[in-house]
């Protein structure tokens, strides 16, 4: 099989990923944080071990900023639902996923108002338009860093910049971003960072997390056992465990911290250069077909390592389909869980686009093949 | 404030070594200091007063009543309240200069935090008195490229040396050799005493060095400097790079970019920290309870040994494992075991 | 054979390391001279300590 859903979940892992969650489920199986014998405590140590890597590699401040959970989209809630009150306003951009994108609209049903900045395809969002946006009841700024549908990256930097400058609260949606693109909260000014485990971390599925600025205090989404100050009838108000109540996923974290850890080996830089490598051949290869279209910006250079094209006169199911049945290729068609994005591009009502996301383990091959695949549907001889 | 044109600086500015171009380079300069010890507040207090620009404290405890034998600037009062050092060192020095910034960061250095505070900083002064986190200090400033300098004391005498960054420099870890103590059996300022003398002593030391580094002097004492003062001992090693050194010619870190070193667990429902060492051993818990029986009560079985003086309370396990009591905070949790049994 | 440890005469095992030595006089992080030559902890093992050899070991301070 020939894994290019890369933006979906990280199909080929570090080998250390996989020998780490084994042992943590066979050889470590205590309750992190809870007992305090010596399985407990190794678990424990897991845990910690993954809050120091992910802390290092977005630079935080200290380990106690990051708070793991399932997933981005559970990151996004906290850093959103923690934060947000009925009568504030909110600022986002017409790229967001549903993540983000859900949680606004529902709010909207609380008196919360919300903008979305028109993001342009190829350079993101406008900081400057972010800035006229802001008004006295501005709260929340809420912007991916890389869109999942065209691959279009945001300035994060500057828009933080506009936010700190404003005292308005900046949360990112790393989703497509973390382990690819270099991430700095304290020099790029992002107040909370939501991170898949799962896709470019390279971790198990059931992991994520949310960097959350010291300076942030956001209501916990979910309150309950943290394993200390149990005497408490309220949740702590130390980090992390104010956010991390119930039991982790210790295995998950075991492979997640090799997963950054092989990133921080291998260079964030490096891993750029080799699917920036990647997209451009892949791109060169789909431009020789006058009949398949890009959406989203129209180079590899200063873009996520995502691709959204449409094959004229074909449904982007059916060619997902193609791709996966007759020659073993798994990309995802659709909408990607982004309609705005979908509406931002146009392709909303056309069934949304075929988004191929080759990663750092993908070969050249691979990439060859797809083209070829690709070639031969284009040229209609399916 | 100034009295016209005269400077509160001009002793410094008229001494041949700094100078008024020295003086300015103190000014814009950035230090951390690792630790409110006794050494640490001495240094605090004297690079204030020097007019160092920036200086950031970095202590997660609170004042303890033993410590104002040693401790230049707490009172019983800060001690009655248990007040956090850092605040109350903070409030001190803007007193002393207010010229100078002064930053807090009230946390112990660890493995998470080491970059963010040693990153935007000159020169780290290490005030601590756990072997752990100079070890953490060493790696971190290797790493980083930053300047360093040791202080370390115990009873009445002191060692202090300056570690400069360069890949012909050495490092602490070229004449720190691998052995570990066994919990319980490392000296300690709690089972051997410590001097004001000695601390204050090696506070100045670093400090003399450090103006030095500041300003660019080339008069920088190369050799670690190590006195008793019961003894009457001064003398110098001059100390190598050893080219297998782990740190500084392997760079194989052990501590930085890493989760190693005790553990602190907090115990559900109790009033207690558990400390769990690095390496475990086994206690001797006859020798242990013989340093400490003119301090408090101490009684041992087969299991374990317990200390109490009134304040410390500690329950001591034969692998080094030991229960705090009346801690609810990791920092004293911590500061306690580094005192008393070794960290 | 006799080494001068800290000025003080003491009788050893013959070609007995200087890793060795220190352990058993409970040294533990300690620096060390021998013949007025710094031993970097590296080569301790690799010492081996000839009659007469006149050593000199501190222990590393390590209290603030």
């Amino acid at each position: 099989m020939i894994y290019l859903d890369y933006a979906a979940t990280s199909g080929k892992k570090p080998d250390e990923v996989y020998t780490a969650s084994d042992h943590a489920l066979r050889e470590v199986s205590g309750n992190p944080g809870r007992s305090g014998h010596k399985v407990s405590l190794a678990a424990g140590g897991i845990v910690s071990e993954a809050r120091l890597l992910a802390s290092r590699l977005f630079h935080a401040e200290s380990m106690e900023t990051i708070a793991f959970g399932v997933n981005t989209s559970e990151a996004l809630n906290l850093g959103i639902y923690g934060i947000v009150r009925p009568g504030d306003h909110v600022i986002t951009s017409s790229l967001e996923h549903n993540s983000v994108a859900r949680p606004l609209e529902h709010l909207k049903d609380d008196g919360v108002e919300v903008t979305k900045i028109k993001a342009d395809l190829t350079k993101g969002v406008d900081p400057e338009e972010v800035e006229a946006a802001i008004k006295d009841n501005t709260r929340l700024v809420v912007m991916t860093h890389v869109s999942n549908v065209t691959g279009t990256i945001n300035d994060i930097a500057a828009i933080g910049d506009v936010c700190r400058r404003h005292g308005v609260t900046f949360l990112v949606d790393a989703a497509q971003s973390a382990g690819v693109r270099t991430i700095d909260v304290q020099a790029m000014k992002i107040d909370m960072l939501a991170f898949p485990g799962h896709k470019c971390l390279y971790g198990p599925q059931g992991t994520g997390g949310l960097y959350i600025s010291p300076q942030v205090d956001l209501k916990p989404l979910i309150v309950g056992g943290t394993g200390t100050q149990s005497e408490l009838l309220h949740q702590p108000t130390s980090r992390p465990e104010r956010y991390e109540s119930g039991t982790l996923n210790t295995p998950g974290l075991a492979g997640l911290a090799k997963g950054v850890d092989f990133i921080l080996k291998t260079g964030i830089d490096a891993i750029a250069q080799k699917e920036h490598e990647l997209m451009s051949r892949l791109m060169e290869g789909v431009k020789e077909y006058d009949n398949i279209k890009i959406w989203g910006p129209q180079t590899a250079d200063n873009r996520g390592a995502v691709l959204s094209i449409t094959i004229d006169d074909t449904e982007p199911q059916d060619v997902s389909i193609f791709l996966d049945q007759i020659f073993d290729i798994a990309v995802r068609s659709g909408l990607h869980c982004a309609p705005y994005a979908h509406e931002t591009l146009g392709t909303l009502d056309k069934g949304g686009t075929v988004r191929i996301s080759p990663g750092y383990f993908t070969t050249m091959e691979e990439i060859e093949a797809c083209i070829e695949a690709l070639g031969i549907i284009a040229r209609g001889e399916i | 404030m100034s009295n016209q044109n005269i400077s509160r600086y001009v002793r410094q500015e008229i001494f041949r070594g700094i100078g008024k171009a020295g003086q300015e380079k103190l000014k814009s300069a950035r230090v951390a200091i690792v630790e409110l010890s006794a050494i640490g507040t001495a240094v605090a207090n004297n690079l204030a007063r020097a007019g160092v620009g920036y200086i950031r404290l970095i202590d997660g405890d609170y004042v303890d009543i033993t410590e104002l034998q040693r401790q230049s600037l707490f009172t019983e009062e800060d001690a009655r309240e248990e007040r956090v050092k850092a605040v109350v060192m903070q409030e001190y020095l803007r007193k002393v200069n207010s010229d100078v910034t002064v930053d807090i960061h009230i946390a112990s250095l660890d493995s998470g935090n080491v970059d963010s505070l040693f990153e935007d900083i000159d020169l780290v002064i290490d005030a601590t008195d756990s072997m752990e986190t100079r070890l953490l200090i060493n790696e971190a400033c290797h790493a980083l490229k930053k300047p360093w300098i040791y202080g370390g004391a115990l009873a009445s005498s002191g060692m202090t040396m300056t570690f400069l960054p360069g890949h012909d420099k050495p490092c602490f870890k070229c004449f720190l050799g691998d052995e570990e103590y066994v919990p319980g059996e490392q000296p300690t300022c709690a089972t051997e005493g410590v001097l004001c003398s000695t601390t204050s002593m090696i506070a100045s030391l670093q400090c003399a060095e450090a103006l030095k580094i500041l300003t660019g002097s080339k008069d920088l004492r190369k050799d670690l400097l190590s006195f008793d003062l019961w003894d009457n001992s001064f003398d110098t090693f001059v100390i190598d790079k050893d080219p297998d050194c782990p740190v500084c010619g392997k760079k194989e870190y052990r501590y930085y970019g890493k989760i190693s070193g005790a553990h602190t667990v907090s115990m559900c429902g109790k009033d207690s920290m558990q400390i769990i060492p690095s390496h475990e051993g086994e206690v001797d818990f006859a020798r242990y309870a013989d340093k400490l029986q003119h301090q408090g009560t101490v009684k041992y079985t087969q299991y374990t040994l317990d200390f109490d003086d009134g304040d410390v309370q500690i329950k001591l396990f034969k692998t080094g494992r030991a229960i705090i009591k009346h801690v609810s905070d990791e920092q004293r949790a911590r500061a306690v075991y580094a005192e008393y049994i070794g960290l | 054979m006799i080494i001068i440890h800290n000025g003080e005469e003491t009788e050893v095992e013959e070609g007995i390391t200087l890793q060795k030595f220190l352990r058993q006089t409970g040294y533990r992080r300690v620096m060390v001279k021998v013949n007025g030559v710094q031993i970097t902890a590296s080569q301790f093992s690799s010492t081996e300590l000839k009659e007469g050899d006149e050593i000199l070991a501190k222990r590393i301070s390590g209290g603030g």
